[in-house]
């Protein structure tokens, strides 16, 4: 076959290029550290990707959901233990001067005693996280529960997202917990504030009858505090699980985004040099084959 | 039996031919690196013997033409891979440009701006009766609204741009019609019978031949006098003997006023539009892109704009806002055209949530600011198949469309290589026959030369010998 000076020079131009643009892209991928730096460098995997970077920036903000429930149900567990407490010292209080040998004043004593653990429960009741009010159902923004007892919150159950399709309700609907329902009514039975507002009246008008009746009263509403108390624990508890478990698949894609898009460091540093190598030799090759012609020789 | 005469005439014809292939090889040379030429050669022939007292001499050479190196076969199947070549890389080149758009190293893709949209949906949930968590909610959706805009616009640009490019080509066809039929004219001229092909002309036309096959569809073949008759897709006919059809685009009134290529050749009494018929060249692959690839993508954007925010409405409809909204429902989140294809374009953010992020309306029951229940609705939208008749989600439709049209490109550069590895090698079988070597041609310098020492011999031999006839005479 005849090889024209044209053909050569093209032949010597195609692979110094077809060098160059390999040399460029190893170049592009050393320093970005990607893989896939264009659609087209691995179109599936770049969807992949997508999807990928997708599932972490929801588990990053599952993860967030979950810190900022844990903080409401902490707050809320330790509004109840507090109203626990109060209700048992409450207990003690009525369970001592029940006995015949205190005296009128030293129960009317007792009574602002009461007085105090009233005002108490009264604020812990009305406790907040943040500016909300924890125990007000959706009236995050108004007080809950009157002094008088009253619940002015409603029902509203606040599910928070812990998982692709997991909402979790993570405020307590704390309305039959200050307030009889129908049916404790129908026994006669009382809410929170009121039945220590019997103490105190019982301890004030010396009727020990009623701090009796108190005392009863207050037993069953210790009952209602610590079910209250086990449901969110129970919450808390599934909530945290599935923490460990959100963490643990994040780590998971991203080490499998990282398998998608990532460049192995090392291959790329060597592919570089062999472009690069591979471009000067193309480049000396060149530079010799063009040389010679018949021509240099003519005297 | 000539006389001396005769015989100087030999030598002065030899000394010719010598000349002439010395002369060939210079323009040969000269040549080289033009693109297009064809090496010519110099073809000699011997003259007719003349009989003189019985006895039949030679009478010398005469150049008898000067011809190119040319394979027509292999030139045919050149403009027929030039074809192939002009739509594969016009169709990559318009691929690798709008692959911009979609780049999987923006970090502000679509994909990205919806999740940090939704994202800022759980922060609301979290609070909604913050203002810090409903502003996030409203700027993370203009961020969406933007990246709809970002990509509607910049594939518009795209269109246009591929506009522009079709009349720019269009206008170089038209050019290269008008340059074969003047060449058809020079040709005719220069023709005679003794050389009956004009090679420098019949390149520099084979040339421009060959650019035009990259272009557009067409085919040729060379009628009476050597002139090229070129027709265009549907028997159209762009150049017969010296007249060039008018080739030239139209803006069409639909299709968003894009250019319509046109062929008028005298032959019929309307212009042909050629835009859809023509299937091959630069002209075939830029059309297809414009008129099928982003058609195609600027509907999926649409589809999804359109789809978040009409299931994004609905919910947000039947929800109650803070403080002046607490008690009213029924408002948009997003507003948008409703005309078709035009969602992408127009969408932007609810005319009362722009006013103030308390009407960003999510709560199931008045005066209830810490309800939250509809905020859940909406995150659940992020997983549930709205997309393509409830088989998708929002992300995977995306990722989903952006991986096809990846797919396409991948595609594309593959046949482009394909088809520029074919052209490569008929090229260098085309410039096997037709290229100039160096070497060669210092070879037939050296040939010539000898040959025009020789020739000279003859003269000053002849010279000589007459000398001696005069000098019989004192």
């Amino acid at each position: 076959m005849r090889v024209s000076d044209r053909h050569r020079y093209d032949i010597a131009n195609a692979r110094v290029n077809q060098a160059k643009n390999d040399n460029a892209s190893m170049l592009e991928q050393l320093s970005t550290q990607k893989r896939i730096n264009h659609l087209s460098d691995d179109p599936i995997a770049a969807g992949m990707s997508i999807r990928r970077k997708s599932q972490i920036s929801d588990a990053e903000q599952f993860l967030k959901n979950i810190d900022f429930s844990k903080g409401f149900i902490d707050r809320s567990e330790a509004a109840l233990s507090g109203i626990s407490d109060y209700l048992i010292r409450a207990k003690e209080l009525s369970v001592a001067m029940a006995n015949d040998s205190y005296d009128a004043n030293s129960r009317a004593a007792t009574g602002r005693e009461v007085k105090e653990i009233i005002d108490g429960v009264v604020s812990l009741a009305n406790s907040t996280y943040g500016n909300r009010y924890i125990f007000g159902g959706f009236r995050t923004l108004t007080p809950p529960v009157s002094r008088e007892g009253h619940f002015m919150g409603d029902d509203g159950a606040i599910f928070l997202q812990i998982d692709e399709n997991n909402f979790r309700q993570i405020n307590l609907q704390t309305r039959e917990l200050f307030e009889p329902n129908a049916e404790d009514r129908d026994k006669g039975r009382f809410g929170m504030v009121s039945t220590l507002e019997i103490l105190r009246q019982s301890l004030e008008t010396d009727d020990v009858q009623g701090i009796r009746k108190a005392m009863d009263e207050l037993e069953y509403q210790l009952d209602k505090t610590s079910s209250y108390q086990a449901t969110l624990g129970s919450v808390y508890n599934a909530i945290e699980e599935n923490s460990k478990r959100l963490e643990h698949r994040r780590e998971l894609t991203q080490e499998d985004l990282s398998r998608l898009e990532d460049a192995d460091v090392y291959k790329s540093s060597s592919d570089f040099k062999r472009t690069e190598s591979v471009l000067q030799s193309t480049l000396m090759a060149s530079n010799k084959l063009l040389q010679p012609s018949l021509m240099n020789f003519m005297q | 039996m000539g006389g001396l005469y005769h015989t100087l005439n030999i030598g002065a014809e030899s000394l010719f031919a010598s000349r002439q292939g010395v002369d060939t090889a210079g323009h040969n040379i000269a040549n080289a690196q033009t693109e297009g030429y064809s090496r010519q050669r110099v073809n000699l022939e011997q003259r007719h013997p003349s009989e003189t007292r019985g006895v039949i001499i030679g009478n010398g050479v005469f150049v008898k033409n000067i011809t190119r190196a040319h394979d027509q076969f292999v030139e045919r199947q050149i403009n027929d891979t030039n074809q192939s070549v002009g739509h594969s890389s016009a169709r990559f080149e318009g691929l690798k440009a709008i692959e911009g758009i979609y780049s999987p190293e923006l970090n502000n893709t679509l994909a990205s701006e919806i999740d940090r949209f939704f994202n800022s949906l759980q922060d609301l949930s979290n609070f909604p009766e913050e203002l810090t968590a409903r502003t996030a909610v409203r700027e993370n959706a203009q961020n969406v609204v933007d990246s709809f805009k970002r990509i509607d616009s910049s594939l518009k640009d795209q269109r246009e741009d591929l506009n522009k490019r079709i009349q720019g080509e269009t206008e170089e066809v038209s050019t290269m019609l008008q340059e074969i039929a003047k060449l058809n004219v020079a040709i005719k001229t220069a023709e005679t019978s003794a050389s009956p092909e004009v090679s420098d002309l019949l390149d520099q036309q084979d040339k421009i031949l060959r650019d035009l096959t990259q272009k557009i569809d067409v085919n040729y073949y060379r009628g009476e006098h050597g002139m090229v008759v070129v027709r265009g897709p549907q028997e159209t006919l762009l150049v017969d003997r010296g007249f060039p059809a008018r080739f030239g685009v139209t803006r069409s009134l639909d299709d968003a006023g894009m250019n319509k290529i046109i062929v008028e050749d005298g032959s019929s009494h309307e212009p042909t539009d050629i835009t859809r018929i023509n299937k091959r060249g630069r002209l075939a692959g830029l059309i297809e892109i414009r008129d099928r690839v982003l058609p195609k993508l600027l509907e999926n954007n649409d589809k999804m704009a359109k789809t978040l925010a009409d299931e994004f409405n609905a919910i947000h409809r039947r929800g109650y806002g803070l403080k002046d909204y607490n008690e009213s429902i029924g408002r948009d989140f997003f507003d948008f055209s409703n005309e078709p294809l035009n969602a992408a374009a127009t969408i932007k953010i609810g005319g009362f949530v722009e006013e103030s992020t308390d009407a960003i309306s999510i709560a199931s029951s008045a005066h209830a600011p810490g309800d939250n229940v509809f905020v859940n609705d909406l995150l659940r939208l992020k997983e549930s198949r709205i997309m393509d008749g409830e088989s998708s989600t929002l992300q995977e439709f995306y990722s989903n469309y952006v991986g096809v049209f990846g797919l396409d490109v991948v595609r594309s550069q593959q046949i482009k290589e394909a088809d520029d590895t074919l052209s490569k090698n008929l090229n260098a079988r085309r410039e096997s026959i037709s290229g100039v070597s160096m070497d060669e041609e210092a070879m037939n310098l050296l040939k010539w030369q000898a040959n025009f020492t020789a020739s000279s011999k003859v003269i000053t031999t002849i010279d000589e010998m007459l000398e001696t006839v005069l000098q019989m005479k004192r």
